[in-house]
């Protein structure tokens, strides 16, 4: 028999805010964190929107020294780590730290990093370029730095599979439990995209919304008026343990990891299938990995970016998979507040449906005021009380790597 | 530029690079592995040295630094150079 997967600890930092209860509630209240880019000039950018971490101060969470020489992605992974492992209690525990792994993803990598030296090679030359370039570029930092912290000496693993990278590494992470490779694992995500070159080239690509002046409007998932997302920054990681490790030491359980589901869609660098069979199928893995049949879904955070086209094959999908039930079933896309996290996205949308099952509240889609006829599931408009005993979190990145996860009511 | 000023420059750089370690003892026979430095501070040290004092430091030098006083004097030697 499998061993049972839980969720002992979370941790976000995000547009919504800091911590586990701040950022869950400003989700609920149906509020919006995008707003107009501060981090740099957008002038000559088609998209001037995004959902920014304001006033971002490294040292609360890790020495200010220490902050200094490494990048804001690897800094925002320390810190969702730090309030993770806060919130489980899993230091107060006897651990054997060799049992302690970390699989934590990005899309981008070290990118404050990765410009800034680019810059300065080609206004300066080779030799202006800075000592620490290197260990802050590798995405394997967002990872590396959390076992060098703590002395995590377990797997270390990071993925990278675009805007699904946080989902799979939880979903490896998750296997590697199961596999018993580890006791424990921090798994999450983590990106730092609002950066000029980066920002620009999600620009060139026309994908994100150009709703500059109404940017708290900007990210409105599955809404007729949707006119692509609007790119967020954070990280989010979640403890995840055996269910024996977690009882043993008395830890308090939010949920089971019960479902993940793994494919590719094999089509396109950035479109999605337009029937969205591929992330159809990606669900069913995830529901049959939890021994469950889509009816017993109660609630799905959808990946739902807030582009015209992957709203609308998400949208096919969820019919496919669950067929006349999808019109009874709760989709909602908590990308309206937080805008789109890229390799965060999956790890702080398990967290809330996470929260989702704890508090038995399904969140809502903000933003969401007009019907489109083509996308005509309930996309929850304002918070709701639930009855909740398994969620379903859906990540579809570029690429069409898709990852679902599925999470179930302990006991 | 005289010995004195890169000096001061200098402990300047170390004390920004290195705000943990006590420097008040800190003269010109020191090591520069009582700052308690490993490889990787040292090549950012170099770099920030080579950055404030916009010079370079050909590799070969660098083993040639043990003591504050020979970076002092790779610093002058190369700061002729540029000049």
């Amino acid at each position: 028999m499998r061993q049972k997967i839980v969720v002992t600890g979370l941790g976000m930092v995000c547009p919504a805010g800091m911590g586990i209860l701040e950022p869950w509630k400003f989700i609920l209240e149906g509020r919006s964190a995008c707003g107009l880019v501060t981090h740099f000039d957008t002038g000559r950018y088609r998209s001037k929107v995004a959902a920014e971490i304001k006033n971002w101060d490294p040292s609360l969470f890790m020495d200010a020294d220490f902050a200094k020489r490494i990048d804001k992605v690897a800094q925002f992974s320390l810190a969702a780590s730090r309030i993770a492992l806060d919130d489980s209690e899993l230091l107060k525990s006897d651990l054997d730290f060799s049992r302690v792994g970390v699989c934590i993803g990005t899309g981008l990598g070290g990118t404050f990093f990765t410009e800034t030296q680019l810059t300065a090679l080609v206004d300066y030359g080779p030799k202006r370029v800075h000592p620490l370039t290197v260990p802050n570029v590798n995405p394997n930092a967002v990872a590396t730095f959390v076992a060098m912290q703590w002395h995590f000496l377990g797997p270390n693993l990071t993925v990278s599979t675009a805007c699904a990278s946080g989902s799979h590494a939880i979903g490896q992470a998750m296997m590697m439990l199961q596999a018993g490779r580890a006791d424990v694992m921090l798994a999450g995500g983590s990106e730092n995209p609002i950066m000029p070159m980066m920002f620009a080239g999600f620009d060139a690509m026309r994908v994100m919304s150009q709703c500059n002046d109404f940017p708290g409007m900007a990210s409105r998932p599955f809404d007729v008026n949707r006119d692509g997302f609007v790119m967020g920054e954070g990280a989010a990681v979640l403890i995840l343990e055996t269910e024996d490790h977690a009882t043993k030491r008395g830890a308090k359980i939010y949920a089971e990891l019960a479902g993940y589901g793994a494919n590719n869609g094999g089509f396109h660098m950035v479109t999605p299938q337009p029937d969205g069979c591929d992330a159809a199928q990606a669900m069913r893995l995830a529901i049959e990995d939890a021994h469950l049949i889509p009816s017993q879904i109660d609630y799905i955070n959808a990946h739902g970016t807030s582009t015209k086209a992957n709203d609308l094959a998400e949208t096919h999908a969820i019919k496919s998979v669950f067929g006349e039930y999808a019109y009874r079933l709760p989709v909602s896309s908590t990308k309206g507040a937080t805008g789109h996290m890229i390799g965060a996205a999956g790890a702080v949308e398990a967290c809330f449906s996470v929260l989702a099952i704890h508090t038995q509240t399904v969140p809502p889609t903000a933003n969401y005021t007009a019907l489109d006829p083509d996308c005509d599931l309930d996309y929850v408009p304002v918070a709701r009380p639930s009855i909740l005993a398994a969620v379903l979190s859906n990540s579809f990145g570029f690429g069409n790597n898709n990852a679902c996860l599925v999470f179930k009511k302990q006991g | 530029m005289f010995v004195d000023k890169i000096a001061f420059k200098l402990i300047e750089i170390l004390q920004k690079k290195f705000p943990n370690v006590d420097l008040t003892d800190l003269d010109l026979n020191s090591d520069i592995k009582v700052l308690g430095i490993d490889s990787l501070d040292f090549v950012e040290l170099i770099y920030d040295v080579e950055t404030q004092f916009d010079i370079e430091i050909p590799s070969e030098s660098l083993l040639e630094i043990t003591t504050v006083e020979s970076l002092v004097v790779i610093i002058q030697k190369e700061s002729r150079a540029v000049v």
